[in-house]
This record gives structure tokens, C-alpha cells and sequence, in this order.
């Protein structure tokens, strides 16, 4: 293999291929990246065996071949290049390959590329559909951040994506996410083209779904989503990110979503954002309880610490006439729903302690979260 | 600040008490026809083995964790008690608020030893020996049962100077006589070294702890692995691990070096119902909730293997902690032997602290915490011996540990 290539034109899929390459180990083939130079210039792809990303960049081909090197050292060297830099990246029969820009240049050691596998990537021509990229990347923020953190309940460790049919050329799209604490669900009506009409249902693993972020930040507007196998693939700006589904069964959501609340208050998001923000200031550990209590008018919100001290603060709330409850909360989950529904407004619907809290906008019917107190 | 030098400096005073034939103490206490007979304390199924055996007991060969029919053998007027765990676990509290008003640093190891971090207390209750005496008094008047007492410069010399005078033993090792104590000791006094790795010291050529202080670190090193560093230091007497409460660990563990090696998930399963209910105890006791449970497994070749998992939500509960150590078994290779035992619950919050609410399969969690209720609420009407679990009744383990760990 031999090719030329600009520095910036390289860097964006190393930079992509970031997130899936192990960074423990430096010889597996999960550690490297792999590169093929074709007729139509370079292919970058890496994997996990569950996530798989390819990226694509035009590149001067002089001779076709394809390496296999570690995808952190080869993304440090290249960062480190002079911007504007030509950059020739030659492999040899030792599975080495030479970067060469300007005055320098590096050898890398590495492995026989057949070492890749190849059902890391596999071939296209599933079920699709294409859609507008910024509405996925939308329901992904109201979605990711709530989803269980370690795998301890496998069904809860991504999201839940289905696509079910609208009117003609209409998809809706729908995701789901709980920790066993919380859920959110964000849902809309996407234009869809290319798409048949099958409904879909698998569960990304978040650690997928953070790389669907990351791909989603390109300049194509749309992205594709395809069912190939036990995989879904995300496709958008010159990137193909093929994730493993998650073979379990998602817990049934709408159960636990209450239809309303006994109390019902809404108020400025911001506010209570920033109010909560100051009273859990003092927060040392992550078990801290947001005490919520409402009555005659006012919600006073309020946080101790053993050895520290308190915080108090007092919001007025107009329209909560009658309303009296006592509540508490992980802070934190209340700031991030208010971190990500990104609207004036939001509505907060309690009925005690032991009932999930319902939180909306309605400024964005599309999505609501559900937020279990904690049992003071 | 002037202080003696005859006895050498002491840089921590550490003391390690141990309650004698505690569970056997406690029938004869309550029972006063028992008095100054043999007593095995175990069940008397087809696999029981002996919890403890009353002094009386003991002339004849009899000791813990042997099988009730070979111990029947071996002293045949023993009169056998079934354990009445809930009734020691009664005591045990007794004790251990004994000890809490010697210092705030108890470390509470089972139901009847702890260790004392006593430092700088002389001026309150004397030096080491009156000390000493002064606990074993506190305990008799409190329960009227006696105590073995070890006082040290740390926890391992501690450990061996309780053992080495009982029953009813006082035992102080300053430190300028911390190796003279030591030195003529067998190689079986080391802690958690089980009795291979006693066999392997043997086999080494090593009888006395003087021999193994004696030996090259680094000979040691490479016959015993990680073990030798470790044994090393203890045979020298030093042993830095400080005394932690339960109340301000970060996590709590117990585990067992087993006398025979085990292989496979039937053989291991036991051990750790046994650990996950120590475990459980001592969260309960602390007034503590974890919020994930460790499984410790190490080889014949002393390789440690761990594997971790959160638990949703925290808990305190010993069933919880066996059930999910179960799960956790499936991601180890169980087809070599096994050494230890071990299990461990971290991420500690107070149990008293709100509780996160569950959005899912919250009815189960209910019913369980219903019934738990319903328990402690007939044990504070009735006494805690009104309601037992099944498995506490027959085939209660030996009732000592042979170690523990902790992080």
C-alpha cells in the first residue's frame, strides 16, 4: 500500500475510530485500526467485535494494499503533524507501515491486516430507511444520558430504539431509556425516504450509541438506518457504524410512565436548573436527597449534609394553590431531564413519595421523562 | 510527654479479644445444669460438624469445624447443644458495646472477637496489662463470660498473644518482645497462610517463625509467590493494617482460607452463604446498605480472581448478597481448586439515608421489606431468638474465621 493523503483529511476518521479502539492493549486486533486503500481511496474501520465503525476518506492511491496498526499511536502521530501537512503512509511485507510528512517520519509495527475479522463488517443491504440526522441526534440527547451505566442488567445498558410507520413517506421514531430509576423517552414523526414500512425494535448499547454521536457531528444532513442481521448500522457523513444488538428484552416503559400526577406545577426550566444546582453546591457524595417540599404557594427546595451544613431555597410558585406534598429527589436527575429538554418551561407532575414523578414541557409533546423519588 | 522506656515505646496499642468456647460459654451461662460437662455445640445431621466444644471437651481431641460423628467418637459422654444463633448474636451485641466504650476503633471480626485500637489511651485506663484487665472485668460484669486478651503493637501479634493463654488468658507483648514472643512459635501460627501453604513452609524447611524471619525475602518470594512478602513481615512481627469499624469502612469482606481445597460451584456455594451472611450481619449491624458485592476466589496457585457487580437497590440483606455472588460464580472458571473463599460488599451508605425508589418489579422488593419488617418487629416485641431462619438452626459453621479481609 502506498497513498497520499492531507493531514486533516486523515485525522477525522483516526479521530472517529477513537471511541472503539482498545486502549489497553496495544498488539490485539481490537487495539488497531485498519486501513485499506482501494480504487476509490482509504477505508478506516476498528472494532470491538460489538461496535464497528469504517470511515471513508478520498485519498491519493499509488499502490492498493491494506495495514493493520495501533489505532492510538498512528491517531498521536498524526495529530502531531504540522497542520496542511502531505502526509504518505507506505506499508511494507513486515506489516509495518511508514508515515513520512515533510522532514519526518515514523515507523509503526503491526499486524497481518487478514487478522481483522471480517464479520466486523459486514455487508449492506438491509432493511432502511434515511432520515434527517439532526432529529435522531435530538432524541439521542434526551435518551443517553439515562441509560444504566454498568451492565449489571444487560436490557437496560443501551437504548431502545423502534421505528414504526406514519403517513406515507413519515416514520416515527421513538427512544427509550431507564437505569431502573428514571426513564426518558423522546419520540417524533421524521420524514423517511427508502423506507418500506417495517417496524423496527432493537436496543443499542450505549456504548454504541455514544459513538453514534460522535458520527452524527459531520456535515451530511441525513443519516441511514439499516437492520443487517443481529447488527443496526448508522451511516452518515462518509461513516458506517455497525452495532451489535442487544439480545434482550426491554422492560415494558409505558407501565411505569404515569398519565398525570396529583400536583402539577410548571415553572421556568432555567430556574430550576440553577436553583437545585446552588442547593446540592454543597453535595459531597453521590446518595445526597433533593428534599421537595410544596405548600401554600412556595417550593422550598433543600439538601443536608451530615458535616457539612444545609442549603435552602424557596421558589415561588403562583399557580400551586391548594397544592401541599413533600418529596425527595437524587438532584442529579432532575438537572439533567432540565440539562437536556431544551425549553422554557417544564412541568413537574408528583403525587408522593412512592410514586414515579412525571416530568414534560409542553413546549416539546415528543418527550417525557420519569423520575422515582427517593423514600425519605 | 515523658513516657516508660523499659518496656519500649509503644507506637500503637492494639488489642485483639477473643470470647473462650463462646457459643458453648453461653449454654452452660443459661443453662446452669451444663456447667463443667463436655458440650459440642452443632447439629447432629449426617454432615454436621462441631461450631465449638466447651473446654471440657477438649482433653479429649475434639475441636471446631470437626465432623459431630467423629467428634461423638472421640468423646462419647459430650452432650450435644443445637447452636441458638440468634441468642449469641443477643450476647455478642452486649460485648460488643462493652468494647465501644473502650474506644471508638472496634473492629468486630464475628460474633465473638474484635479488635480494639487503644492508642493513647493510657492515660485513661492505665497501661496495656491493667487495660487488658480492665476489659475482661468489663465483659464479665457485663455478661459473665470471660475473654482471652491479646495486647500488641499491631493486629497479628495481638491475635496470637489472645490465643496463646486461653482460656481466660492475658497476654501483653510490648514491642521490644515482639520477636522473642514470636520466634519459637510454629510456622502454623502464621495468619491466613491455611494449611497448605503451612505444608509448603514445612517442605521449604521452615519450622519456627524465627526460621521464616530468618529466610531471604527473596527466596521466599520466589518459592510461595505473593504470599511470601506477607508471611515474611508477619514472622518479623510487623503488620501495619490499621483497625477499621465497619462504620467507616469502604467495604466489608469476609472470607476463608479453606483447610481443603475445593473445586467446582457445589463445593464453593456453601462458603459463600456462609461469608454473604457474616457479611450481612455486619452491614446490619454497622447500620449499613451496600450498594455492590465482590466475589474473591483464589487458586492453588495463588492467583486472585474478583468479580464485581452493582446491586439495585443497595441492600443489607445476607440472601441478596448469596444470590447475586451466585450469578456472579458463571463469569469464573471453577474447574481449578480453590484455596479461598471470599466476599465482599462495598459502596457503603448509611441504611438509614433515603432509598432511591425502583421504577421496575418494585412488588417483589415490597413483599420482601414487608416481611422484614414484619420480623424485626416481632424480634423487638419478642426477643430476637422468636424468629430464625430455617438455615440458622441446623448446621451452623465453625464459629471462628480463620481470616478476613478488608480494604
Amino acid at each position: 500500500m502506498k497513498v497520499r493523503i492531507d493531514k486533516a483529511a486523515l485525522a477525522v476518521p483516526l479521530y472517529r475510530a477513537q471511541g472503539v479502539v482498545d486502549r489497553k492493549t496495544t498488539t490485539n486486533v481490537t487495539a488497531c485500526v485498519h486501513i485499506s486503500a482501494g480504487e476509490d481511496g482509504l477505508t478506516f474501520s476498528a472494532t470491538d467485535y460489538d461496535v464497528t465503525i469504517t470511515a471513508e476518506a478520498s485519498a491519493e492511491v499509488m499502490e492498493q494494499g491494506a495495514v493493520l496498526v495501533n489505532g492510538r499511536a498512528l491517531f498521536d502521530v498524526v495529530r502531531a503533524l504540522p497542520d496542511e501537512s502531505i502526509v504518505q503512509l507506505t506499508s511494507d511485507d513486515n506489516h509495518r507501515l511508514r508515515i513520512e510528512a515533510g522532514r519526518s517520519y515514523f515507523h509503526l509495527n503491526g499486524i497481518a491486516p487478514e487478522e481483522f475479522p471480517p464479520s466486523a463488517m459486514e455487508a449492506g443491504g438491509g432493511k432502511s430507511l434515511i432520515c434527517d440526522k439532526s432529529q435522531v441526534q435530538a432524541m439521542l440527547r434526551r435518551t443517553l444520558f439515562s441509560v444504566l451505566a454498568d451492565d449489571s442488567r444487560p436490557a437496560l445498558s443501551g437504548v431502545l430504539l423502534e421505528i414504526e410507520p406514519e403517513a406515507a413517506g413519515q416514520a416515527r421514531l421513538r427512544m427509550v431509556s431507564t437505569d431502573g430509576h428514571r426513564l426518558s423517552k423522546a419520540e417524533r414523526t421524521v420524514a423517511a425516504t427508502d423506507y418500506d414500512g417495517t417496524k423496527y425494535r432493537c436496543i443499542v448499547h450505549r456504548r454504541g450509541a455514544a459513538e453514534l454521536q460522535r458520527i452524527l457531528d459531520g456535515s451530511d444532513p441525513s443519516v441511514r438506518i439499516e437492520f443487517v442481521g443481529r447488527n443496526v448500522v448508522f451511516s452518515s457523513d462518509k461513516a458506517r457504524l455497525q452495532i451489535r444488538q442487544i439480545e434482550e428484552s426491554f422492560p415494558d416503559y409505558s407501565r411505569v410512565i404515569p398519565e398525570r400526577g396529583d400536583a402539577v406545577i410548571t415553572l421556568a426550566t432555567s430556574s430550576l436548573l440553577s436553583s437545585i444546582r446552588r442547593v446540592s453546591s454543597l453535595a459531597n457524595n453521590k446518595d445526597a436527597t433533593l428534599r421537595v417540599e410544596i405548600a401554600d404557594g412556595i417550593m422550598s427546595l433543600e439538601m443536608k449534609h451530615q458535616d457539612v451544613g444545609e442549603a435552602h431555597e424557596e421558589i415561588e410558585l403562583p399557580d400551586s394553590a391548594g397544592v401541599r406534598l413533600k418529596v425527595g429527589f437524587n438532584p442529579r436527575f432532575l438537572m439533567e431531564v432540565c440539562g437536556v429538554l431544551e425549553t422554557e418551561n417544564i412541568t413537574l407532575e408528583m403525587s408522593d413519595q412512592f410514586s414515579p414523578c412525571l416530568v414534560h414541557s409542553d413546549e416539546e409533546p415528543g418527550s417525557v421523562f420519569v423520575i422515582m423519588p427517593m423514600r425519605l | 510527654m515523658s513516657r516508660s522506656t523499659s518496656p519500649g515505646r509503644w507506637s500503637r496499642i492494639i488489642v485483639h479479644a477473643d470470647m473462650d468456647a463462646f457459643y458453648a460459654a453461653v449454654e452452660q451461662l443459661d443453662r446452669p445444669e451444663l456447667r463443667g460437662k463436655p458440650l459440642l455445640i452443632g447439629g447432629t445431621g449426617p454432615r454436621s460438624v462441631v461450631a465449638t466444644a466447651s473446654y471440657e471437651a477438649r482433653p479429649f481431641g475434639v475441636g471446631s469445624a470437626m465432623p459431630m460423628g467423629l467428634a461423638l467418637r472421640k468423646c462419647p459422654q459430650a452432650i450435644v447443644v443445637p447452636p441458638r444463633l440468634a441468642r449469641y448474636a443477643e450476647v455478642s451485641d452486649r460485648i460488643m458495646s462493652v468494647f465501644a466504650t473502650f474506644s471508638p476503633l472496634v473492629e468486630a471480626l464475628s460474633l465473638d472477637e474484635a479488635f480494639l485500637d487503644l492508642t493513647g489511651a493510657e492515660g485513661l485506663f492505665g497501661p496495656p496489662e491493667e487495660m487488658a484487665r480492665r476489659i475482661k472485668g468489663a465483659v464479665r460484669e457485663a455478661t459473665g463470660l470471660t475473654v482471652s486478651v491479646g495486647v500488641a503493637p499491631n493486629k497479628y501479634v495481638a491475635k496470637v498473644a489472645s490465643d496463646i493463654r486461653k482460656p481466660d488468658g492475658l497476654c501483653v507483648v510490648p514491642p521490644d518482645g515482639v520477636r522473642a514472643f514470636l520466634d519459637p512459635l510454629p510456622v502454623s501460627r502464621l495468619w491466613g497462610v491455611g494449611k497448605h501453604g503451612e505444608e509448603r513452609l514445612q517442605d521449604m524447611g521452615l519450622r519456627t517463625l524465627a526460621d521464616v524471619a530468618a529466610a531471604d525475602p527473596a527466596w521466599l518470594e520466589r518459592r510461595l509467590g505473593s504470599m511470601g512478602p506477607h508471611v515474611h513481615a508477619l514472622a518479623q512481627g510487623i503488620d501495619p493494617r490499621p483497625v477499621v469499624p465497619d462504620r467507616e469502612a469502604k467495604s466489608i469482606g469476609s472470607e476463608v482460607t479453606l483447610d481443603d481445597d475445593v473445586v467446582g460451584r457445589a463445593a464453593i456455594t456453601p462458603h459463600l452463604l456462609r461469608e454473604a451472611d457474616r457479611v450481612g450481619r455486619r452491614l446490619r449491624r454497622a447500620g449499613l446498605r451496600a450498594g455492590g458485592v465482590r466475589v474473591k476466589l483464589k487458586t492453588t496457585k495463588f492467583q486472585l480472581l474478583t468479580r464485581q457487580t452493582a446491586l439495585h437497590p443497595p441492600t443489607s440483606s445476607g440472601d441478596v448478597l448469596y444470590r447475586e455472588a451466585l450469578r456472579l460464580l458463571d463469569a469464573f472458571d471453577l474447574g481449578v481448586p480453590m484455596r479461598l473463599v471470599g466476599l465482599a460488599a462495598y459502596d457503603l451508605a448509611d441504611a438509614a439515608a433515603p432509598v432511591q425508589g425502583e421504577l421496575f418489579g418494585q412488588e417483589g422488593r415490597e413483599r420482601q421489606q414487608r416481611l422484614d419488617q414484619a420480623v424485626d418487629a416481632l424480634r423487638s416485641r419478642f426477643g430476637k431468638a422468636a424468629v430464625r431462619r430455617g438455615s440458622e438452626i441446623e448446621d451452623e459453621g465453625p464459629e471462628r474465621q480463620p481470616d478476613r479481609m478488608r480494604d
